[in-house]
C-alpha cells in the first residue's frame, strides 16, 4: 500500500515534470530565430532619417497627405501636359531644364510634375504593371501618354519629383528605395484602388502626377485622378 | 643694358618654370584605395581616378584592400603618414570604414568614397553611390518582361558578407515578387565566381528540368550559368547579370545573356577626383555628401556601345 502511493507521487512527479517539459518545449524558450532576410523590406520597417530611428510606414502616411499630395497638385497647375510633351518630344534637354526635375547628378532620367485632361482611350492590363492610354485634348484618338494603373507600379518618379527630401535624408540606399516603394503602394491605395478602370474605357480624366520618358514612351504615375462629367 | 634684360626675362623664366613644377607637386599625393584589380571594374575604378588625379597634376599612389578591413587600415595609416592631400577609397565594409575615415579626417585627410557608401554621414566629403538597387531593379523589370511574367527561375547570389550583393537581390525582388506567377525554384550564392556559378549552375539543372530563367548578382557569375546551360543544351534559358562588362556585352551582342545593368565606374572615380580637387581648392565640392549614380540597363539595342564600363555616346 505504501509502495504503492510512493510510485503514485513518483508518477505524479513524473507526468508534473513531462508536462511541464512539454509546456517549455511547445514555448521554444530555446529556439534561435532566423534573422529575416526581408526583414528590412518589412511593412513596419524602421528608417534612418536624417540621423533618427523612424517608422517608415507610418512617417510616409503623414507625409503622403500632408505634403506630397498638395506639393505635386500645386506644381503640376504650371505644366500643362500638352505643352511638356511637346516640348520633351522636340528636345529633352532643353525640356528638362524648363519643366523638369531631377536628383544632382546628371545621366538620371528628367521628371515632370504635370496636369491635365484626357480621355482613356484604350487598356493593356494583361501585364500586372497595367497601363491607360490616354489621349490628350483636343482629341486625335492617338495615345499621347501611358498612366501607369497598378497594381504594379513601376519606378521611382514619385520620390524623384520631391525637392524636399532626397537620399541625403536616408541612412542608405535601400531606405531611400523602401521610401519609394511605400509612395508607389500608396498610388494604388490612395489613388488607383477606387477605381475600376474597366469602366472608365472613353471616359475623360482630369489627372495630376508625375511623368518620365522611358525608352521614347511618356509614363505617367498618377497622384489624383477625377472623373469628368459626373 | 640689353644684357640685363634677358637676363632678366631668363632668370623670370627660369623661376617661372621652378614655381610651376613645385606647384604641381605642391598638390600633393591622392591615394587610390579599392578592391582587387583581379575584377576588371576595380581596375577600371582605380585607372579611371588615377587618369583624373595625374591630369589635375596630383601624384598618386594606387593600392588594393583585397576585401580586407584590417588591410584596408593600414593602407588608411600609409596615406596619414604620407600626408596624402585626399583619399578616394571603394571600401571594404560599410560599418568598418568608418573608423578609418574617421581616422584619416582627424589627421586631417579628407576621405571621397566611389561605389559603396558607409553607414554615416558627415564624415567623408564625398560618398558618391553606385544605385545597386535602382539597377536591380531595372534588370528585374526586364527579366519579369523576357519571362512573360510567369516561369521557374534561379536566383545565383554574391558573397553573403557583401553588402551589394544582399541590396542587388532585394532589388530584385522588390519586383519579381509582385508578380505571382514568377517562381523561384532555387536560390544560391556562387560568391561572385564564373567557376562557381558554373558548378552551381549545374547540379541546379539536374534538380529542376523546366528552368526558364537564371537572375543573377553580377556578371561573372552570369558568364558561369550561361556557359553550362548551353553545355546542358539549355541556350535558350533568359540569363541577366548586373555590372556591364565587356565580356557580358559581346554575350549580349551574340544572343546569349539577354540584360545587366551597368554601374559607372569611370565616371564615378573620375567625379570623385575632380571633387577632391575642388574641395582641396575652395573648401567645397559645392553638392550633397550623398550621391546616388544611377546604373543603366544594357540589352541588344545598346551592348555595342559599351567599353570598360562606359557606354559611349549614340
Amino acid at each position: 500500500m505504501k509502495k504503492s502511493r510512493k510510485s503514485l507521487k513518483v508518477l505524479i512527479l513524473l507526468i508534473t515534470a513531462v508536462s511541464f517539459l512539454f509546456i517549455l518545449t511547445a514555448c521554444k524558450p530555446w529556439t534561435v530565430v532566423e534573422l529575416d532576410k526581408e526583414n528590412s523590406t518589412a511593412v513596419n520597417s524602421s528608417v534612418n532619417l536624417d540621423g533618427e530611428n523612424t517608422n517608415l510606414t507610418e512617417y510616409v502616411d503623414e507625409l503622403w497627405t500632408e505634403n506630397i499630395v498638395p506639393y505635386i497638385i500645386k506644381e503640376s497647375e504650371k505644366n500643362k501636359a500638352a505643352e511638356v510633351i511637346s516640348a520633351i518630344r522636340t528636345d529633352q534637354e532643353n525640356a528638362g531644364e524648363e519643366y523638369g526635375i531631377r536628383e544632382s547628378s546628371a545621366g538620371t532620367p528628367w521628371k515632370y510634375i504635370i496636369s491635365g485632361e484626357a480621355r482613356i482611350i484604350s487598356l493593356n492590363t494583361e501585364s500586372r504593371n497595367g497601363t491607360a492610354d490616354l489621349d490628350l485634348q483636343p482629341y486625335d484618338d492617338q495615345p499621347d501618354l501611358k498612366m501607369q494603373i497598378g497594381p504594379v507600379i513601376r519606378g521611382t518618379s514619385i520620390r524623384d519629383s520631391l525637392d524636399f527630401i532626397s537620399f541625403d535624408n536616408f541612412g542608405n540606399q535601400i531606405e531611400y528605395a523602401q521610401f519609394s516603394s511605400q509612395l508607389n503602394d500608396k498610388v494604388t491605395q490612395e489613388v488607383l484602388n477606387e477605381f475600376n478602370f474597366e469602366n472608365l474605357l472613353d471616359k475623360e480624366i482630369n489627372f495630376k502626377g508625375v511623368a518620365v520618358e522611358d525608352s521614347s514612351e511618356i509614363i505617367l504615375t498618377p497622384v489624383e485622378i477625377d472623373l469628368l462629367g459626373e | 643694358m640689353k644684357k640685363t634684360i634677358i637676363i632678366l626675362l631668363l632668370s623670370c623664366l627660369v623661376f617661372g618654370l621652378l614655381s610651376g613644377t613645385v606647384g604641381a607637386q605642391d598638390k600633393g599625393l591622392i591615394v587610390v584605395i579599392t578592391p582587387s584589380h583581379d575584377n576588371p571594374f576595380f581596375k577600371t575604378e582605380a585607372d579611371a581616378a588615377v587618369e583624373k588625379a595625374e591630369e589635375l597634376g596630383y601624384e598618386t599612389l594606387s593600392v588594393v584592400h583585397g576585401g580586407s578591413v584590417s588591410k584596408q587600415s593600414e593602407l588608411f595609416d600609409t596615406a596619414i603618414a604620407r600626408d596624402a592631400a585626399a583619399i578616394i577609397c571603394d571600401n571594404a565594409g560599410a560599418e568598418a570604414t568608418i573608423a578609418a575615415v574617421q581616422k584619416a579626417k582627424d589627421a586631417g585627410i579628407p576621405t571621397f568614397l566611389i561605389d559603396r557608401e558607409i553607414n554615416a554621414s558627415g564624415i567623408a566629403v564625398s560618398q558618391i553611390v553606385s544605385n545597386n538597387y535602382q539597377g536591380a531593379t531595372l534588370v528585374g523589370e526586364k527579366f519579369v518582361e523576357l519571362m512573360e511574367e510567369e516561369g521557374k527561375y534561379v536566383e545565383l547570389t554574391g558573397k553573403s558578407s557583401d553588402t551589394n550583393a544582399q541590396i542587388r537581390s532585394q532589388g530584385f525582388h522588390q519586383v519579381i515578387d509582385q508578380y505571382p506567377d514568377m517562381e523561384m525554384v532555387a536560390q544560391q550564392s556562387a560568391n561572385w565566381s564564373q567557376t562557381e556559378a558554373f558548378t552551381k549552375m549545374e547540379s541546379i539543372i539536374q534538380a529542376n528540368d523546366e528552368i526558364k530563367g537564371v537572375v543573377c548578382g553580377n556578371d561573372t557569375m552570369a558568364m558561369g550559368a550561361m556557359a553550362a546551360l548551353k553545355a546542358a543544351g539549355m541556350g535558350d534559358v533568359i540569363v541577366v547579370g548586373f555590372d556591364g562588362s565587356d565580356d557580358v556585352a559581346e554575350s549580349i551582342m551574340n544572343g546569349d545573356i539577354k540584360a545587366t545593368a551597368l554601374q559607372p565606374a569611370y565616371d564615378m572615380a573620375q567625379m570623385a577626383v575632380e571633387q577632391a580637387d575642388k574641395y582641396l581648392e575652395t573648401g567645397s565640392t559645392g553638392v550633397k555628401e550623398k550621391q546616388l549614380m544611377d546604373c543603366t540597363l544594357i540589352t541588344k539595342e545598346n551592348a555595342d556601345r559599351l567599353h570598360n564600363y562606359r557606354l559611349e555616346e549614340e
